[in-house]
């Protein structure tokens, strides 16, 4: 790969790295004008954060990690016992450590959830009987695809056969 | 083929990932969805019942301070009012709002089938809406709710000065409902970042968008901090002596100020973004100066980070220089984008429609919010008019006549696409109408009370300090905007109940991906009858129409030599 392809193929991570760059310049430009430390830390601290989305933007670049979401849990419940456990956490704030005794139900259903029952098993299939490793399919596109296109939807049958073959659920 | 062989042939488990049709409309489904346009409406539909809960509250304090020497209410529970007023719509309605409409739009507008990680966008929704109730339960509590203004300054908001389970809730509320909003944000920007389709590259991608990028940068850069502010201050509540310590109360405004500002900007850049795509949809051009404002958001957006030390001038713990410097350079990229709105308007074929003037409108109306805000951000005038109802005028001419000009126009023109009907547009002119001139009556004589002197909550003022007539015509300007919210509530359920405006894919002729789709879009946004068409700019329907045209035009026709055609069958 040419450093120019490579360049424009890590677009989303340079948008996120200039932006935090222009921040952490903005934060240490506070030292010409104000010699406490807190907003200069304050400053650079959350540019850290946006640093760290970035490198995360970066890594998920280098993995290829990239294109349309396809891969989707068919339900949310675990979303919905986060929220109730982190309700409990902060009503024990505010009334009390006894609060915590409702806690463990909350988690153990969002553990349970998240880790297992929104995902689908390996055998699942669609009404036609087609395997549905991968739901929802891919956005039909109104143009025939590209070579790179092909070469990318092989690479995808190659990994789900691969995981299908293990018994991974998706 | 007999029940046996046709039982032996169905396979073992069924693809559960998009309900079946008959299941979709159960509120079992709605609570557990993974769809993001489905978990952007549940946080709009709450964030716009929210809006009107929290408006009745601003009509009480309003009522309160139409005469003076009036006791409608109590001093404390006045407090009450505008504390949950203030924070409930910057924490509960503007930035959910902001933000859940990135959620609905920009899976859509960059051609993708979902959002990235929608069950932590789910989260998002419930740690809002418990938050919410947080927040509201300190009205069932023996002293009241939250009473210490939305910003909760220490050593008033410890539990010395202001005892109660009201303020521990309301501290709890905003925390999670805050966090709720970082989840949502997070994934809404990796999916523009990563999740796009491949023709979507990063310069095809649609104005809001961009602003949508801009504005969740801020929330991971920025909100955080108010999670940290919200931690001390529950310290605090718990050992009330450290706030005997200046150093914790400084630290607490800087905490508070470094989230709060960039928050305003969280407010309107979604906005700014509507209203781009408005101008230029109803203009029949594309959006004047593309890159620039893409650039001039970015920029926007980096120095809103840097700018919340203009708010603690008058604790003297702030630079001067600093502040009013990076205030001062907002002009820059802010000018670009209203020489961008200005410059698509001018020349193109105007089309004068509900969205269209909520978007002409929120161009000077916001200019007003905004050219005051630098005022206020200026030492010399800060001084002169800090905790006055200056800086209420200016606060709501940014976020009631500018913001909510530009959620109006959002709602106006992706109603339609969200439901598949359109609003009356008598109705909806009327709410325009009611809204424009009550926001002006309202907020404009604020401007003149704050030069007077008279100060922020405060819950009551004699007759000899003149402020009553001032505060009559913005009572009754508060009448309007409480009319228009009525006339609005009426178009909406008589549009839904006759359902006798189908609004067809794409009512408008819009040039973004979103009008390529159903109205409503199908649970995975685009299928075999509506897929995604070329992608050659960032407007892509309008460069499809102009193709066509061209076509029909010269009598050309590229698929006979070869090349692509869109809208026909694959």
């Amino acid at each position: 790969m040419s450093p120019a392809a490579g360049l424009k193929g890590a677009a989303p991570a340079h948008v996120v790295g200039l932006w935090a760059t222009l921040n952490g310049a903005l934060a240490l430009a506070i030292l010409f004008y104000d010699p406490g430390p807190l907003p200069v830390v304050l400053h650079l601290l959350g540019t850290t954060l946006v640093a760290i989305y970035g490198v995360a933007v970066l890594v998920t670049l280098r993995r290829r990690g990239t294109g349309p979401q396809l891969r989707l849990p068919y339900r949310s419940v675990a979303a919905g016992a986060t929220g109730v456990a982190v309700l409990v956490l902060c009503l024990a704030w505010v009334y009390g450590v006894w609060v915590l005794a409702l806690l463990p139900y909350p988690l153990v259903v969002a553990v349970i959830m998240a880790v297992r029952g929104e995902r689908l098993s390996a055998a699942a299939a669609d009404a036609s009987g087609a395997p549905a490793l991968r739901a929802p399919r891919s956005v039909p596109v109104d143009r025939a695809p590209t070579s790179d296109e092909v070469r990318d939807r092989a690479l995808e049958i190659h990994h789900a056969q691969q995981r299908r073959r293990r018994g991974e659920a998706t | 083929m007999t029940a046996e062989t046709e039982s032996a042939q169905q396979p073992e488990h069924r693809q559960e990932d998009v309900p079946p049709r008959s299941r979709r409309g159960t509120a079992a489904a709605w609570l557990t969805t993974t769809d993001h346009k489905r978990i952007a409406l549940l946080t709009l539909g709450t964030a716009l019942v929210l809006f009107i809960v929290v408006g009745v509250l601003a009509l009480v304090v309003r009522a309160q301070l139409t005469l003076p020497d009036q006791h409608l209410v109590s001093n404390d529970f006045y407090n009450g009012l505008f504390t949950i007023h203030g924070s409930g719509m910057i924490y509960l309605v503007v930035t959910p709002v902001a933000i859940a409409l990135g959620l609905y739009l920009v899976p859509l507008q960059v051609g993708a089938p979902a959002v990235a990680a929608p069950r932590l966008a789910m989260t998002g929704f419930w740690l809002y809406l418990a938050g919410t109730v947080l927040i509201f339960a300190g009205f069932a509590t023996a002293l009241g709710p939250a009473a210490g203004g939305w910003y909760a300054y220490p050593p008033l908001n410890s539990s010395r000065y202001l005892p109660g389970t009201g303020q521990s809730l309301w501290i709890a509320g905003v925390f999670i409902a805050v966090l709720g909003m970082i989840f949502q944000a997070g994934t809404v920007l990796w999916t523009a970042l990563l999740k796009r389709a491949k023709p979507v590259t990063l310069m095809r991608m649609p104005v809001f968008t961009w602003s949508s990028i801009a504005t969740n940068l801020m929330v991971i850069g920025a909100f955080p901090s108010l999670l940290a502010a919200m931690g001390l201050l529950a310290w605090g509540r718990v050992f009330p002596n450290i706030f005997t310590e200046n150093l914790w109360n400084i630290a607490y405004q800087h905490l508070f100020w470094f989230f709060a500002h960039p928050v305003v900007y969280v407010m309107f850049f979604p906005f700014v973004g509507v209203v781009a795509e408005v101008l230029s949809t109803f203009s029949g051009r594309r959006f004047f100066g593309y890159r620039a404002t893409v650039v001039s958001l970015l920029t926007f957006a980096a120095f809103s980070m840097s700018v919340w030390g203009h708010h603690m001038f008058s604790t003297g713990q702030a630079s001067n220089d600093y502040y009013s410097l990076t205030s001062i350079l907002l002009l820059v990229p802010a000018g670009v984008e209203y020489f961008g709105f200005l410059a698509t308007v001018i020349g193109g074929q105007l089309r004068f429609t509900v969205p269209m003037l909520f978007a002409i409108a929120f161009v000077p109306q916001f200019l007003i919010g905004g050219l005051t805000g630098i005022m206020v951000a200026t030492p010399v005038i800060d001084y002169q008019v800090t905790d006055s109802y200056f800086i209420v005028a200016h606060w709501h001419y940014t976020l009631a006549a500018g913001s909510l000009f530009g959620m109006f126009a959002a709602f106006h023109f992706w109603f339609p696409k969200a439901t598949g009907l359109l609003l009356d547009e008598r109705l909806g002119r009327w709410q325009f109408w009611l809204l424009t001139i009550g926001t002006n009556v309202t907020f404009l004589p604020m401007f003149w009370l704050g030069l007077e002197g008279m100060p922020r909550r405060i819950a009551t003022y004699l007759p000899q300090d003149g402020f009553t007539t001032a505060n009559v015509i913005a009572s009754a300007g508060a009448v309007l905007i409480a009319l228009s919210v009525i006339v609005t509530i009426a178009n909406v359920v008589t549009s839904v109940r006759d359902r006798r405006r189908p609004a067809g894919d794409d009512p408008w002729q819009g040039f973004t991906l979103e009008w390529a789709t159903s109205s409503p879009p199908p649970p995975t946004n685009f299928d075999r009858e509506h897929p995604l068409p070329r992608v050659p700019s960032f407007a892509p329907l309008l460069d499809e129409r102009a193709r066509e045209e061209g076509e029909e035009r010269t009598g050309d026709d590229p698929t006979e030599h070869g090349g692509l055609r869109s809208g026909g069958g694959r």
